[in-house]
């Protein structure tokens, strides 16, 4: 499902002495089964954004049309979000209870639940024994994955990701984010991921977004977003590590190495053929 | 001299809560000591007991075996727990949790007041820590209008307020965006500069290496300690822990697998990226 977002403003409190722009006039196509990355600092309108795209807040002006529908009363369980800490949110008494919740709302057949539920289960990389126990007692790596294979169980062709691994060791995200990755390409469910982890929105992204003081500054592949080095900075980011060590070579450096090298994977080839391939 | 937090043989149990065959330790045999003034960084995968250990720090838990001592004080006597808790003061991952005033003033107040500090004292102290984290002129302001950079910084105004000799940061900068998390750490250094004991837990091992030692956690004990630098010499350990490569080092590691010569003692960014500029120009 195409995702089109035309004009999009909220304002809250308008009318008010305390009103304030959350957001003004964003335009944005996400392509079907793209996985795509809003980035911005606290305060820039991340979360704004996407829960008018979750039909969650109605804009003060302009519209979100997913799939070409604006009427989200029909969307219901086709854009899945997982909030930030949405372990916060976990209340039932086992684990399969919690994933079984939204499925079981959408009024599907016990079996066809239960189906869902393992499912999602395996898609989380959650081991079928924690079924029975009680979410409060998993670790906080596990509570955070409870809670997104309730949200998978839903089987959403959008799903929205508002910083999901925050808190996570470094294992932990990169496993989180390979689950989600896989999930993308083989089900084709577009992604859109909310993160202020630079490298993830790097690695994974298909386009990004940068949302300034409510406004949207840049758009494009993480490749040209990533080397506006000083823009960067003006908007409160900065690009991941990679690429900015291989900025601050290539001042010095000449000739400079070739643009676009966002991973250590990129450097170590581009660096390795310059130093195979200099004059001896 | 007695540091000032101290763990002999200190270990957790979570079966205290919950009757759970399966309970697990979550601290086990843990000895540490801090001294006065310094500066550690506590990393390790999640589970690895750090937060367990924070807790242990000002008596939130109580150690299910073993001492936990803070300036001299038992925190398994619970007659210490109001003088513990003026001692070590806490800042959490969260700062939308940690905020209870309508304004900022009333927010670094909120502690204070529970200890029965008289109120020149107090508006006093206000005035002080806020120059402190910088939000001096910001005392009328609803906290729900700060940047999430600055609501920590308002966090740790309140806990500053109270005058603690320790304070312990416990994922404090993980929610934040690049420019919050550069501020936070600045307010760290200078707390640290002023004579303040810092517990700083963390995943970043770029965080860590601000500190004067590093403390490394795995399933529940103490795995390494010492100084960031010689952590930095140890890439397989650092797999192993589950802790994130530190980009110039997996580079140069990588660049010298394959022929490179790149000198090993190379950690820092600017050190490699001197090196490879010499060696890609060399003509």
């Amino acid at each position: 499902m195409e995702i089109v977002i035309q004009g999009l403003t909220y304002r809250y409190m308008a009318g008010t002495p305390y009103e304030r722009c959350a957001l003004a006039d964003v335009d944005w196509t996400i392509p079907s089964g793209s996985f795509v990355a809003i980035i911005g600092g606290t305060g820039s309108g991340k979360t704004t954004l996407i829960q008018m795209i979750a039909g969650l807040m109605t804009p003060t002006r302009g519209h979100v049309l997913i799939g070409g529908i604006d009427d989200f009363s029909r969307l219901r369980g086709r854009v899945g979000v997982v909030f930030q800490y949405p372990e916060h949110q976990l209340f039932e008494e086992t684990v399969a209870k919690d994933i079984a919740y939204g499925p079981l709302n959408l009024g599907l057949s016990q079996e066809e639940v239960n189906y869902r539920v393992e499912q999602a289960m395996g898609w989380v990389g959650l081991p079928r024994e924690l079924a029975s126990r009680s979410p409060f007692h998993l670790s906080g790596g596990q509570m955070r994955r409870v809670a997104i294979a309730g949200v998978l169980s839903m089987q959403p062709e959008v799903l929205v990701l508002d910083e999901p691994t925050a808190g996570l060791d470094p294992a932990g995200q990169r496993e989180l984010m390979e689950r989600m990755y896989t999930l993308h390409r083989e089900r084709s469910m577009t992604v859109i991921l909310v993160s202020h982890n630079m490298e993830e929105a790097a690695t994974y992204a298909e386009r990004v977004l940068v949302l300034y003081q409510g406004r949207k500054v840049a758009e494009g592949q993480p490749v040209d977003i990533f080397s506006r080095h000083r823009s960067l900075k003006e908007w409160g980011l900065e690009a991941p590590e990679a690429p900015r060590l291989a900025d601050r070579l290539n001042r010095r450096l000449d000739p400079p190495l070739p643009d676009g090298l966002m991973t250590v994977d990129d450097l170590e080839e581009a660096i390795l053929a310059r130093w195979e391939g200099r004059p001896r | 001299m007695e540091p000032i937090i101290r763990l002999d043989g200190a270990g957790f149990r979570y079966d205290h809560l919950q009757e759970r065959p399966e309970a697990e330790w979550a601290l086990r045999g843990v000895h540490l000591q801090v001294g006065s003034g310094e500066y550690i960084a506590v990393m390790g995968p999640n589970g690895s007991g750090k937060s367990t250990l924070a807790k242990l720090l000002n008596g939130l838990l109580l150690p299910s075996e073993g001492k936990v001592w803070v300036g001299g004080l038992d925190t398994g006597l619970e007659k210490n727990h109001p003088l513990i808790r003026q001692k070590v003061g806490m800042v959490f991952q969260n700062p939308d949790n940690q905020i209870v005033g309508t304004t900022v003033k009333d927010d670094v107040a909120f502690g204070m007041e529970n200890l029965g500090v008289p109120r020149q004292e107090m508006l006093k102290r206000i005035d002080q820590v806020l120059q402190q984290v910088g939000l001096r002129g910001r005392e009328a302001s609803s906290p729900h209008h700060l940047s999430g950079g600055q609501k920590q910084r308002l966090a740790i105004a309140g806990v500053m307020a109270m005058r603690p000799e320790v304070i312990i940061f416990d994922e404090a900068t993980s929610m934040l965006d690049p420019g919050g998390r550069r501020e936070v750490l600045d307010a760290i250094t200078e707390l640290h500069r002023q004579g303040t004991t810092v517990i700083h837990i963390t995943h970043s091992v770029k965080e860590a290496f601000q500190a004067e030692r590093v403390v490394v956690m795995a399933d529940g004990r103490i795995e390494w300690s010492g100084a960031p630098h010689e952590l930095f010499h140890r890439r397989e350990k650092l797999t192993r822990w589950s802790l994130e490569v530190p980009l110039p080092l997996e580079l140069k590691e990588r660049l010298r697998r394959r022929g490179l010569p790149i000198r090993h003692e190379i950690t820092g960014t600017e050190e490699l990226v001197e090196s490879l500029w010499k060696l890609l120009s060399r003509d």
